[in-house]
């Protein structure tokens, strides 16, 4: 299965923040057994969550794909709407299998 | 649906794409809902506690219009009809807000309530 790279940026960039969670958790651990008050999170950490988080947004920007042009052109329309006959879709529905010749409820 | 005409005070302005135009509005969609779910987990991460944390989420939908113009559309009349599109469709939405406050929550519970 191949992942394409806004895929594997959003896994690496997600992982990042798992490990950087993790990190905080330990931290937090370490000041409780020291009985120090939590103040801020050390620049490590905080340097790890930056780079994680814009990996992230880099893979996620990626993952989204190109914009296409909605204004169309009035030369040179492309293919793609061409075969757009939205107006001749049909629906099936079970109104065939209904008896056409019972009498009408009003009458 | 035939492509749409805009009309604009009476006169006939330009045609729109309908299939180009709702994949852009799912590509912003997609960016939307994910860096809400991105931002969420970095505030959740620092311990930010108060209603100012959605200045944050707010900071994130507004840099998501910003992406897009990196993406290529430097005239959003031309790739979403209109700026409000641009800048407000699923910014405001709960999809987008739930989640960030969801992942908020959940990554703020990890570090520094458990």
């Amino acid at each position: 299965m191949r992942i394409s790279t806004g895929g594997a940026l959003t896994l690496l960039g997600l992982l990042g923040l798992a490990h950087t969670t993790l990190a905080v958790i330990q931290y937090r651990q370490v000041l409780k057994l020291s009985q120090e008050e939590f103040e801020a999170l050390p620049a490590s950490i905080l340097l790890e969550l930056v780079l994680s988080a814009a990996v992230a947004v880099l893979g996620g920007y990626l993952l989204t794909g190109p914009i296409k042009v909605a204004i169309m052109p009035a030369k040179g329309r492309s293919m793609d709407i061409s075969s757009l006959r939205t107006d001749f879709i049909s629906f099936n529905m079970r109104s065939r299998a209904m008896p056409l010749d019972i009498p009408p409820l009003t009458s | 649906m035939a492509p749409k005409r805009q009309i604009k005070g009476g006169s006939i302005q330009e045609l729109v794409n309908p299939s180009a135009y709702k994949s852009n509005l799912q590509a912003l969609d997609f960016l939307r809902n994910f860096t809400a779910v991105i931002a969420g987990i970095v505030v959740g991460i620092c311990g930010v506690v108060g209603w100012h944390g959605f200045i944050y989420h707010f900071l994130s939908q507004l840099a998501c219009a910003g992406a897009m113009i990196l993406k290529g559309c430097t005239k959003p009349a031309q790739y979403f009809v209109s700026w409000n599109t641009l800048l407000f469709h699923s910014a405001l939405s709960s999809t987008t807000l739930l989640s960030y406050i969801l992942f908020w929550m959940i990554f703020y519970n990890l570090c520094h309530v458990f």
